[in-house]
């Protein structure tokens, strides 16, 4: 599951929506969000696929943009 | 601009809120915006203002701006802020969250009226001209710009900075 860079939405939004939808600590929160800002992505998580599908969901409501792609 | 607000945590996880009147006729825009999302029980319906002055001018704002709240939003630059008080609002943390996505999900409709700047505060010119009504365009800025205002303070108190 991926969660793309976007120009929009504010770093500390983006760091909250983590700790919310993952329950992640502030720092594990703001690694992935400055991975996102920095290279434009980060991977947030590897799921089967019902569970993932709730994170996008959840993630997407926050406004963030998500998607899936199948590991290798 | 003296639009301001601040906000700070409270112990049983949520966090008050407060801020200038004129955040307060915002908020009372996406409260009717989004009243489905809010919980009756722990969120306001309306803002109640203890300053009489503040009171007066906040309904007849109110009044106004009913049918058009990007003109209420566009008048507010042209009076003068003088001292109108503040509101207080206590949100528990689902409520808080709720606000926030809200005001989140204002502030990239803002965005995409504004034509997804890079920078919504320095749009070229000829972006600028893009609107028949450039005072149109003003109103979506400072819709775009108190909302980044109000996302700051509120993850900066649920985040505990």
């Amino acid at each position: 599951m991926i969660v793309w860079n976007d120009p929009v939405n504010l770093m500390s939004y983006v760091t909250l929506a983590f700790q919310k939808v993952f329950g992640w600590k502030r720092e594990v929160a703001e690694k992935h969000m400055l991975e996102v800002h920095n290279n434009g992505r980060s991977i947030v998580a590897r799921e089967n696929r019902e569970k993932a599908e709730h994170y996008v969901h959840q993630l997407q409501s926050w406004g963030l943009t998500t998607t899936m792609e199948p590991s290798d | 601009m003296s639009h301001w607000i601040k906000s700070e945590p409270l112990q049983d996880g949520g966090i008050r809120i407060r801020f200038s009147a004129e955040i307060a006729l915002f908020w009372d825009w996406l409260r009717e915006k989004h009243s489905a999302s809010f919980s009756q029980q722990t969120c306001p319906d309306k803002v109640t203002i203890s300053d009489p002055e503040t009171a007066k001018w906040f309904e007849q704002m109110r009044k106004e701006a009913h049918a058009e709240r990007a003109l209420a939003l566009r008048r507010m630059e042209a009076i003068p802020c003088g001292n109108r008080g503040a509101v207080e609002l206590r949100l528990d943390e689902d409520s808080a969250l709720v606000f926030l996505q809200c005001v989140n999900d204002i502030r990239l409709q803002s965005w995409h009226l504004l034509g997804c700047p890079d920078e919504p505060l320095e749009l070229p010119q000829e972006q600028v001209n893009l609107w028949a009504y450039p005072e149109d365009r003003n109103a979506v800025l400072l819709v775009h710009e108190l909302c980044g205002y109000i996302i700051e303070w509120i993850t900066g108190a649920l985040l505990g900075d």
